[in-house]
């Protein structure tokens, strides 16, 4: 049984102008045990929007619905009641730009120390020992904890925000643009350790990226994300190899391949506004495969194999 | 050949960090730019590229080095001698969010280096440069505001105000790292199209995957000094230098059945503060012996014609 199954999850933004913001828009997916899942997509595709949803953690102008359960609990269904249990014991998360949230104030062991006394898991010593032991698992000494955010380096405060939200031990990871901002070496030394942390501690992941290569290298599979709706879900390399939506293989075109030297191409064109309904499919006007029902009718659901999805009106012809 | 538009010999740059501390931002950097040829300047923060991008400027000084624009030495040259130079030589910059004045509209955006230069002409020069960045019809941008266009746009406009000169030479510090993938490569594309026609370009990027695409040349840089320099292809295909090896392993790959094993380099670069003795390298080099911690590596013939790098064992 899977860990986490979002189902037809949708979240609102209120704006100020008595509108509706629709950032995500019913997206379903599963995270089996272990597994590290890639939710990729550009800027405003909701991406962020549904992790916050899954920590509880959306702003009060945000509502949700849909159902998301972990470990067969729906745990959206009561609100923060339900919600708060889970959060961080259960499901953790590394925020976009964690290396730049700690209080500079406080040591970086301190600031472990908090969530593990405010959970019971440990106190004083106790939480001071598992303080260090956290650090050594993400590769610093644990003598450091009584260092402050500034003398640590920008890929050492990111392994601590990561030492951080495993320090409850949840079950589930999520980790938005982990990476983002940080040099190509030290991306690779944090994500070499989230492949081997996610390893060995059995931990599921869900990493939220703009960047395809990232996913294809980290995760087994993704889920592409476009306008708050989910286009095609599938390991990573069916989506490089067989993609079945126009989106996910014009996304692989734009990338610049360091080794392949295909054709680089831009997507015309900007994503739908998300304060009005969509009619049809979302990506229609910036396709390249656009049929008339793409401008009128939602797509319908395609599969090839069992773990591979898309929601497009046009069939793929090898 | 074509003509050399900038050649920057030797070029130190430093900046006073306290009491008798030195920052070495720049240690000792040649290169070169020829008309219609696309040079890539890589290397991870902090390693000097925006900064040698800045002193060919001449927003930073340096301290010693030479720059020269085609056969006029401008290493030292004053204001006024720059203002024809600056005419030719145009630099974008990273933010598009940023470098645009959120009060003016775009036709005052492109028209103001056409003001201060005092060309005449305005209207159609500002018309034909936002076509040739790829705002057509122009007309529909004129009298917008920064806000009023997608980050794509607003870097277009950038690069439409840097064009409305008809500059030889435009310097492009990390054009489209802020951008989503999918407007990337039109920019890319853009910039490509004018190299064609002529343009010397030199573009700042920590983004080998781009270099590798579009550059004709690809300099490598770590931590002031630029430990490798060739043909785009080769530095990427057979890179010499245990920096540029390691960093090219590294480079996420789309295609996840073609991962590359990857070769992660312990700890981060050194500041430039306290160089390393020897070759600034050898502190995080696998292949490092006992000469490189003494032996300042420079600059030699390595690999496929054309190529160099400063590595002491090669």
């Amino acid at each position: 049984m899977s860990v986490l199954s979002v189902e037809d999850l949708h979240v609102w933004f209120e704006l100020p102008n008595d509108k509706e913001l629709h950032a995500v828009q019913g997206i379903s997916f599963e995270l089996e045990r272990g597994e590290r899942l890639g939710l990729v997509g550009e800027s405003g595709c909701g991406k962020t929007t549904a992790i916050l949803a899954m920590m509880g953690l959306l702003p009060p102008t945000a509502s949700a619905a849909g159902r998301i359960f972990l470990d067969g609990e729906d745990i959206l269904a009561g609100g923060d009641d339900t919600m708060r249990p889970h959060r961080w014991t259960d499901i953790a998360m590394v925020f976009q730009g964690a290396m730049n949230a700690f209080d500079p104030v406080k040591t970086i062991g301190s600031q472990i120390q908090e969530p593990i006394e405010k959970a019971g898991l440990a106190e004083g010593k106790a939480a001071r020992l598992r303080t260090a032991e956290l650090l050594e698992l993400v590769g610093i000494a644990g003598s450091r904890q009584d260092r402050y955010p500034h003398e640590f380096s920008g890929g050492m405060r990111q392994r601590a925000a990561i030492a951080m939200a495993i320090a409850c031990e949840p079950k589930i990871l999520l980790a938005d643009e982990p990476t983002t901002a940080l040099d190509v070496m030290v991306q690779a030394q944090i994500l070499e350790l989230l492949v081997q942390l996610t390893d060995d501690l059995g931990l599921a992941m869900i990493m939220v990226t703009h960047d395809l290569p990232l996913v294809s290298q980290v995760c087994n599979r993704a889920a592409v994300m476009y306008a708050g709706m989910i286009a095609e879900t599938g390991t990573t390399a069916e989506l490089y190899h067989h993609p079945l939506h126009p989106y996910t293989r014009m996304l692989f075109s734009a990338t610049p391949d360091l080794l392949a030297n295909h054709e680089i191409r831009s997507i015309s064109g900007t994503p739908p506004r998300l304060d009005v309904a969509i009619e049809g499919c979302p990506f229609a006007p910036r396709c390249d495969s656009a049929i008339a029902a793409c401008s009128t009718t939602p797509p319908p659901l395609r599969t090839a194999g069992p773990d591979h999805r898309a929601y497009c009106h046009v069939e793929v012809t090898k | 050949m074509s003509e050399q538009l900038l050649t920057v010999t030797d070029l130190v740059v430093q900046f006073k960090a306290g009491r008798k501390r030195v920052v070495h931002a720049v240690d000792g950097v040649s290169l070169s730019v020829a008309a219609g040829e696309f040079v890539a300047l890589v290397g991870e923060s902090g390693c000097g590229k925006t900064t040698t991008a800045q002193a060919v400027m001449r927003m930073v000084e340096s301290q010693s080095g030479s720059i020269r624009y085609r056969d006029q030495d401008i290493t030292r040259a004053s204001q006024r001698e720059m203002g024809p130079i600056r005419r030719e030589m145009q630099i974008i910059f990273q933010d598009p969010y940023e470098s645009l004045d959120p009060r003016f509209r775009v036709r005052d955006t492109v028209a103001e280096p056409l003001e201060i230069h005092n060309i005449d002409n305005r209207e159609a020069r500002v018309l034909a440069a936002l076509e040739r960045a790829g705002l057509a019809p122009a007309e529909l941008y004129l009298d917008r505001y920064p806000h009023e266009l997608s980050g794509g746009q607003r870097q277009r406009v950038s690069i439409a105000a840097a064009l409305a000169l008809e500059p030889t030479l435009l310097l492009a510090d990390e054009p489209v790292s802020m951008l989503d993938v999918s407007v990337r490569a039109g920019l890319l594309g853009l910039l490509d199209d004018l190299r064609t026609g002529g343009l010397g370009i030199l573009m700042i990027t920590h983004d080998l995957s781009t270099a590798a695409h579009y550059a004709d040349r690809i300099c490598v840089m770590y931590l002031g000094r630029i430990v490798e320099e060739g043909p785009a292809h080769e530095v990427i295909r057979n890179p010499q230098h245990p920096y540029t090896q390691a960093l090219v392993s590294v480079v996420p790959q789309p295609d996840p059945l073609r991962a590359m094993k990857p070769q992660i380099l312990q700890g981060e670069t050194p500041n430039p503060i306290d160089l390393p003795s020897g070759c600034r390298f050898h502190p995080r080099c696998p292949l490092a012996q006992d000469r490189c911690k003494s032996e300042d590596p420079q600059l030699r013939p390595a690999g496929t014609d054309g190529q160099q790098a400063a590595c002491v064992l090669l």
